[in-house]
């Protein structure tokens, strides 16, 4: 009759866990951005100029505020193109291929989990600039 | 100036230790590190080029190229003696590259490259503005002792007789709007209204050479990258 009960209560917590989730995705945390073209990367949308890059660390997190699986992924990568930098599984480097806009898909543990706007800027007068 | 028979004058004057000092000096500044710090970008010289360094890249690396010029790009990771990186334009809108690596600025805008793995992954990147030219500058250099080099000329005077049996070495220069000097090789055309005054040989690129044939005047014509400069020729 214990041993019953037991297992009872422990199914119950297991399926508690399921129902509530566990940890979950949270948030992304977006830093150390480095773009000489100026281009700028957010939460709310990726600006990339023609021709230039944008580099960003990149981390997603569940509400434990622990880090989960990354990934980054261009709708269309011949308008932005995104690429993962050799020095961290967080680095990724946007690419502004052809002029437009798409959408940037954020993954955490291998599931897309936030799309962000992202615009390619052509900027042909680039003569005052200095990058 | 040629810095391969500077580098020789510093052997024989102050020897080796001052060569190797000189050289490297001079690498950390024709080299341009990457965004990502993963390694340092050169640009070859090449008849564009106004200062090439002793190991034959520019120095320093240009900030600007004109539209419709070809150039290279030589990528290099300090641990990585042996070159397995592939580099590539960012926006074949802007540049593109042959099989051969030989990059052609297409139009105005950012000139931005990447170096690859062969895994796909980026390994640094780095960018050239890309420029339109405005004017030719000509600059003209004689051996003859006797004669003074001439910048951005719209005249030139060759006196027959002389030394150097009258003859000038020509180069253009591309400008742009801000005469920023811009880097990148064009193909210009060189012509003479009345070639009996004067004959253009070893053209090539940037440069050409010009020879007083007999007493006139003539125009000389040079095109490239959308401009054009015309200037008088006066031999006597």
């Amino acid at each position: 009759m214990m041993k019953t009960l037991t297992l009872s209560l422990a199914g119950l917590l297991a399926l508690s866990a399921v129902a509530c989730g566990g940890p979950h995705y949270s948030t992304h945390e977006i830093d150390h951005s480095v773009s000489p073209t100026g281009g700028t990367i957010s939460l709310s949308k990726v600006t990339v100029p023609l021709g230039g890059a944008v580099k960003a660390h990149i981390v997603a997190y569940n509400n434990d505020h622990k880090r989960m699986g990354g990934g980054v992924e261009s709708d269309n990568a011949t308008v932005v193109g995104v690429s993962q930098v050799i020095t961290g599984e967080d680095d990724w480097v946007f690419l502004g291929v052809t002029a437009g806009t798409t959408v940037v898909h954020l993954q955490a543990d291998g599931q897309v989990v936030r799309d962000i706007q992202a615009e390619v800027v052509d900027v042909q007068d680039v003569s005052q600039q200095s990058p | 100036m040629d810095w391969t028979k500077g580098a020789a004058h510093v052997v024989t004057t102050t020897g080796a230790i001052g060569l190797l000092a000189m050289l490297g000096c001079s690498s950390s500044a024709e080299h341009q590190t990457g965004e990502l710090g993963n390694g340092t970008f050169s640009f070859p010289c090449d008849s564009s080029t106004l200062n090439c360094g002793p190991d034959n890249h520019a120095q320093p690396f240009p900030t600007a190229v004109a539209s419709g010029a070809k150039f290279r790009i030589d990528f290099q990771r300090p641990e990585n003696k042996a070159n397995i990186d592939t580099l590539l334009p960012i926006s074949k809108q802007i540049i593109d590259i042959a099989p051969d690596g030989l990059f052609t600025a297409n139009r105005a805008g950012w000139g931005g490259f990447v170096a690859k793995n062969p895994g796909g992954q980026i390994v640094d990147f780095s960018e050239v503005r890309i420029v339109k030219a405005s004017e030719v500058w000509l600059n003209a250099h004689s051996d003859d002792p006797l004669t003074t080099d001439q910048n951005d000329f719209t005249t030139l005077t060759i006196t027959l007789g002389g030394v150097s049996q009258a003859t000038y070495n020509l180069r253009a220069n591309l400008h742009s709007s801000t005469k920023e000097v811009l880097s990148g090789e064009v193909d210009f055309e060189w012509k003479v209204t009345d070639p009996t005054i004067f004959s253009i040989t070893n053209q090539k690129g940037h440069n050409a050479t010009i020879t007083g044939l007999k007493a006139g005047t003539s125009m000389l014509t040079v095109s490239g990258a959308g401009v054009t400069k015309t200037a008088s020729v006066q031999v006597k």
